[in-house]
């Protein structure tokens, strides 16, 4: 009969557990990252008697997270794949808004026009005026559409930092949590601290949202985090902080270091996955290109109407645009007094591209970063309309950049000195009054090895950011839809239904109320027994 | 599969977001009554339609220049037929005093008569258009092209004005292509024409009046005839050009239309369609959220007292 109430007693421990649990899981149905538990129950070990083996009851065996661990694998690389499409995505649709918006189409063909209308009348000082303010309009529709995508890029600067500064966040976090479950490990005797492991799960998820991410269990139930490309973020040694710095290369923009005995190394390039791989990614493949194709245009337009400008009135100073030459960076590690030079050659030949030149100590080598063609010789070297030199004084390792369209499109300005005699300025040789000349520029393909006039190649920068946000919102859209897929699959494995939670509820109480019934049967009979005695 | 709380609620907000973001489109699309709304929408049919734009607002730019070839033709034009009448004059009075009975100091009345003539051929050589622009001296329009000693101070290159796509047109003679003509002893030109009638009839005022007179009067009515041509050949250029630059803005017109067409096809909304979308898209909105509605409801709690 103890034995009776022992087994009842039993009974009721683990019912009350199992109603614990159930309302821990109702109580966690809408915590982001909890996985459902369940009691797993065992019965208790036997106990021998003249009979044999009579059942002693139930006891709680443990307590499972329920869950399917590649699920949670997928969703760690799928979160840091979407964080990267959607980062694109999002910035990609800014330019997109930008250049689809800007006036910098509009205003070229009034600029043409207005040439037209001048060399109809070329001598007429409101015509003249009209071809300068309409040249105004246009340098300054290049100008503001620069000056946004400088906002974008200074944005972009500032997001990465912000990056960053989550992701030593969240490393923290996943050490501080790698340290409690193993101590909680070994504290339970090897049962598993199935909240803390939840959350741990959550951070790293969240993490792979900032930038790609491996882990590796270590035996001790801690996790190693690395970046996609093995730089290491949580370890045994503790949580590694990523810096984000001006980049060596061009101090305009932003890049990811690491630091180490030998001061910060950088290696934003190799980031893949994550907001911060996307945002990078943008910036390289996206924002810089396009402002490249604006620089491009602004060096183009300025020069072909200057040397027509100079041609027709045969004074090789006059010039009715002005812009800033190209920029060249030195590399923040050069050691050498070397200094990069750009000379345009042939505007039609320019690409779009910038170019690194690298000296070995023998041998310069010039590479177009667009598709990293190169080509190595002297000091001097010509590629795509442009000759590339560096002056006396640079040291093997020295490297430099070069951006040939530059801030050209930002610089874009009419030159007044001159386009204030548009209307006085008398045709030199050439007998084709100025305007005239000018305005033929409209349908000279200056662009791309003469193929493309002035209107084509906007439209072209049109179409290739165009495609770009389509692909990135392709990417976008159809990543989602795995992601959500995959987390549809983590809710059907882990979420909590409540409905049978519910049932679970039901059956503990059923439980419960019998276990007892099974303790009050056994008293009423201790208690008959007792009176039977009592009458002896 | 096994449906959680979660899932339902998942589900739900993606289905609305989804709707939701197709109806803005739309919406966008209507209001607009554009197809494409960015680049991204379709790439190629934007860059595409951006040419159209730029070829559209460059014809309309050789409708504008058109009217202003044509007004610079038609003043030209009139030049060209004062020029043709004066010649008549002149042709008339060669005509009257090459005549025997007029005594000596008749010619002087058709000298002064002749001076007018050589006075009113000067004006219309150096005739000037609205902006003070002259016709006749090549491209350098501010220069007055003959001077008072009938010396061409113009140049001798023509304007080309863009009236059509690859379509240009010649505007302004220069004034020596306007004066000088071939005769049967070669080239001369009409002021001289008018000046050897002017020392002729001189001569015929005074008492030495050559004898070959009404011969050399016979050779200088030959070339005011030839003048008169030379001057009706250049009548019949302008002519030519006005009726090429009428064909060539008539095309410019369909040019115009068919871009306009082309553009609507690569941008336009079909209105009809959208608003089927419309109108479907909305309908499945509120399927959705009236089923979420009755799906939340159902719980074993409500059974549970």
């Amino acid at each position: 009969m103890a034995n009776a109430i022992n087994i009842g007693l039993s009974g009721l421990k683990a019912a009350s557990s199992g109603i614990a649990t159930a309302s821990h899981n109702i109580a966690n149905v809408g915590t982001e990252g909890f996985t459902r538990q369940r009691n797993i129950s065992v019965t208790e070990n036997p106990q021998l008697s003249a009979s044999g083996y009579w059942g002693s009851g139930v006891t709680t065996g443990n307590i499972e997270r329920i869950q399917d661990s590649y699920v949670a694998a997928q969703l760690q690389s799928q979160s840091a794949e979407l964080g990267r499409v959607s980062t694109v995505s999002t910035m990609a649709q800014r330019i997109e808004t930008l250049v689809a918006g800007s006036g910098i189409d509009a205003a070229q063909t009034e600029f043409f026009n207005s040439l037209e209308d001048a060399a109809n009348n070329p001598h007429s000082v409101a015509q003249s005026n009209n071809v300068i303010e309409a040249g105004k309009n246009l340098a300054s529709q290049y100008n503001y559409l620069d000056s946004q995508l400088d906002t974008i890029r200074s944005d972009v600067n500032k997001n990465i930092q912000a990056e960053v500064s989550e992701i030593n966040n969240l490393s923290q976090g996943i050490y501080e949590l790698n340290k409690q479950i193993s101590t909680a490990t070994v504290y339970s005797s090897g049962s598993p601290p199935n909240d803390l492991l939840d959350r741990r799960q959550e951070l790293i998820k969240q993490l792979s949202t900032h930038v790609g991410t491996n882990t590796l269990n270590r035996g001790d139930h801690a996790i190693d985090v690395s970046t996609a490309n093995g730089i290491p973020l949580v370890s045994i040694a503790g949580a590694h902080k990523l810096v984000s710095m001006p980049s060596s290369t061009n101090t305009m923009t932003q890049t990811v270091a690491i630091q180490t005995n030998q001061g910060n190394e950088e290696f934003s390039l190799l980031l893949s996955g994550g907001n911060l791989g996307g945002l990078i990614e943008f910036q390289n493949e996206l924002l810089e290109p396009t402002r490249q194709h604006l620089g491009r245009s602004a060096t183009v337009i300025a020069e072909s109407f200057n040397s027509t400008f100079q041609a027709a009135v045969t004074d090789p100073d006059a010039k009715l645009f002005s812009i800033t030459p190209a920029i060249t960076h030195s590399n923040a590690h050069n050691i050498g007094t070397g200094t990069a030079r750009a000379t345009l050659l042939d505007t039609a030949l320019m690409s779009t591209s910038d170019y690194t030149i690298d000296f070995d100590g023998a041998a310069y080598t010039l590479t177009r970063l667009t598709d990293g063609n190169s080509i190595s010789g002297p000091a001097s070297l010509s590629m795509d309309g442009i000759q590339f030199s560096v002056s006396a004084g640079a040291v093997a390792g020295d490297s430099y950049l070069v951006r040939p369209g530059g801030n050209a499109a930002a610089t874009l300005s009419i030159d007044d000195s001159y386009a204030a005699q548009l209307s006085s300025l008398q045709p030199g040789a050439n007998p084709v009054p100025v305007v005239e000349a000018l305005a033929e520029l409209r349908n000279v393909k200056l662009f791309d090895e003469q193929t493309a006039t002035i209107g084509e190649q906007f439209s072209s920068l049109l179409i290739q950011v165009g495609s770009s946000v389509r692909t990135a919102i392709n990417q976008e859209q159809s990543m989602q839809q795995i992601y959500n897929d995959t987390t549809a699959r983590r809710d059907s494995v882990s979420g909590v239904s409540l409905d049978e939670e519910a049932a679970a509820l039901l059956m503990y109480q059923r439980n419960y109320d019998a276990s007892a019934k099974a303790i009050a049967v056994a008293n009423t009979m201790f208690d008959t027994l007792m009176a039977t005695i009592n009458r002896i | 599969m096994r449906v959680t709380q979660n899932t339902t609620i998942r589900l739900y907000t993606q289905q609305t977001q989804d709707a939701r973001q197709t109806i803005a489109k739309l919406q966008e699309q209507i209001a607009s009554g554009q197809r494409l709304l960015q680049p991204s929408d379709d790439p190629l049919g934007v860059g595409k339609s951006v040419q159209v734009e730029q070829t559209l607002s460059q014809v309309k730019q050789y409708q504008r220049n058109g009217d202003f070839v044509d007004s610079r033709l038609s003043m030209e034009e009139t030049a060209l037929r004062n020029m043709t009448d004066s010649l008549t004059s002149l042709r008339e009075i060669a005509l009257r005093t090459n005549n025997d009975t007029l005594a000596p100091q008749d010619h002087t009345i058709y000298l002064d008569d002749l001076s007018h003539r050589h006075e009113e051929m000067l004006g219309y050589i150096n005739s000037q258009g609205a902006n003070g622009e002259y016709l006749f001296s090549g491209t350098e329009r501010t220069v007055k092209p003959i001077d008072d000693a009938i010396v061409y101070q113009g140049n001798h290159s023509a304007q080309s004005i863009n009236i059509g796509l690859n379509s240009k047109l010649k505007i302004g003679t220069p004034a020596p292509d306007v004066l000088e003509f071939d005769t049967a002893s070669g080239t001369t030109d009409v002021f001289t024409t008018i000046n050897q009638l002017q020392t002729l009839i001189k001569s015929a005022s005074t008492d030495n009046k050559p004898a070959d007179f009404s011969a050399q009067m016979a050779v200088l009515i030959e070339h005011l005839d030839d003048a008169q041509t030379h001057m009706a050949s250049l009548q019949a250029d302008v002519g030519h050009r006005l009726a090429r630059l009428d064909s060539t803005r008539e095309d410019n017109t369909e040019v115009e239309l068919m871009l306009n067409t082309d553009l609507n096809d690569i941008k336009g909304l079909d209105f009809a369609d959208a608003i089927t979308k419309f109108e479907g898209e909305l309908q499945a909105l509120e399927a959705i959220q009236s089923s979420y509605a009755r799906i939340n409801n159902l719980s074993l709690f409500n059974f549970v007292s």
